[in-house]
């Protein structure tokens, strides 16, 4: 491909290749203080390219493609191939890793220990991550935790923060250094979107995983409750909640009861940012005992 | 009369959660969900081979039916047919022991 790089995540590798400059540029750019993995063997291959010659110059628009793809992935606007690129980085981790149970859900650390947060899209999961990440805790992940098959650890996977419509101004209001923002996509299939790099602490200590003691089912929009979620509920929503847990057999079935059988699982409703982060604070302060 | 045991080469994972069991199958790699009266029955094979009526008999040990009188035939039907599934999803087999429970 015309231009390329390597980025490296937590402990993927992927090697990205554009038709164009712009969104190899954009990704330098937002993964410039990741380590370096430029001689380092990719795990994934993600193509960016134009589906005819000419489509690189007339209505430019980005087809997806890579070890993984999806048949009827529509392409997007160039202005949109930053989003593209993470796109097609998600769909290589979502069905080709195996080193580990793959689960939809943001993650973060405090004290050593792992607070996991997984729901829907919209839920609020990947929001409350960034706060928390802004507010002494280490942000591991926004949308992939990675459960570990022997030691039951959740490994980082601390790609860019993609924040979603009003999350975008709530965070501006937050972060001071404006050179973190990616820039703004508006709409996107999901809305307007922009990309957060993870504060450089947790970017530094992404190989370091830790034990999770908590997992939370965020919902935004709702009066404040808090429900335990029963183990067979809950082991039944976080296999839908997994990409691989049927390609991993029975080492994901080993590692998601264990998980199931040794951190306590609770649904949490709010209607605001601030509700949500002293329920966190509360919840973690008693699994933390 | 046909009597029942687990997979004797072991070829299941058996994990209880709370009213519900889970179980992965090997050969076939899916997931099960148990629920009442599959891990009670599921318990009961653990003690070895057994026909429909030893599994009333052994689950009576520790669970009250509710019955009109002395009649175990509804029971044993219910326990026959969550039985026939369990063959069916290739953890229970039928036996050929002719050993008495």
């Amino acid at each position: 491909m015309l231009h390329s790089c390597q980025i490296g995540v937590g402990p993927a590798i992927f090697r990205i290749g554009s038709d164009w400059g712009a969104p190899i540029r954009q990704l330098r750019q937002l993964y410039g203080h990741y380590p370096a993995v430029d001689d380092a063997v990719p795990d994934f291959t993600v193509r960016l390219y134009a589906e005819r010659w000419w489509r690189r110059f007339v209505r430019p628009s980005v087809q997806l493609s890579g070890d993984y793809m999806l048949p009827d992935a529509s392409p997007l606007p160039l202005a949109q191939g930053l989003l593209a690129a993470e796109m097609a980085m998600n769909l290589q981790m979502a069905m080709g890793w195996r080193r580990h149970l793959l689960l939809h859900a943001s993650a973060a650390e405090r004290d050593g220990r792992v607070l996991v947060m997984t729901g829907l899209s919209g839920s609020g999961k990947s929001t409350l991550s960034a706060i928390l990440a802004e507010n002494g805790w280490r942000f591991l992940a926004d949308e992939f935790a990675l459960l570990d098959l022997d030691q039951g650890h959740i490994h980082p996977f601390p790609r860019l923060i993609s924040l979603k419509n009003s999350s975008i101004a709530a965070m501006d209001k937050v972060i001071d250094n404006k050179a973190r923002f990616g820039p703004i996509l508006k709409d996107t299939p999901k809305g307007d979107i922009r990309h957060l790099v993870p504060p450089q602490s947790a970017i530094d200590a992404m190989r370091e995983s830790a034990p999770p003691i908590l997992l939370l089912y965020p919902s935004f929009g709702k009066e404040k409750q808090i429900r335990e979620v029963a183990p067979t509920e809950n082991f039944v929503r976080l296999t839908q909640a997994s990409t691989n847990y049927v390609a991993l057999g029975e080492a994901g079935f080993d590692a998601l009861t264990r998980f199931v059988q040794n951190v306590p699982a609770l649904a949490i409703d709010y209607s605001n940012a601030n509700e949500a982060m002293a329920m966190i604070d509360e919840l973690w302060l008693e699994a933390s005992r | 009369m046909t009597r029942y045991e687990l997979d004797p080469e072991h070829q299941w994972k058996h994990v209880r959660l709370d009213a519900m069991d889970v179980l992965y199958h090997r050969p076939s790699g899916q997931t099960h969900i148990l629920i009442e009266p599959a891990p009670q029955i599921f318990d009961c094979l653990l003690a070895g081979p057994a026909c429909v009526q030893d599994i009333y008999e052994r689950l009576s040990q520790h669970f009250v039916y509710e019955q009109e009188g002395d009649d175990s035939a509804p029971i044993n039907t219910l326990l026959q047919e969550r039985l026939e599934e369990m063959v069916f999803l290739g953890f229970v087999r039928y036996s050929n022991s002719m050993a008495a429970s």
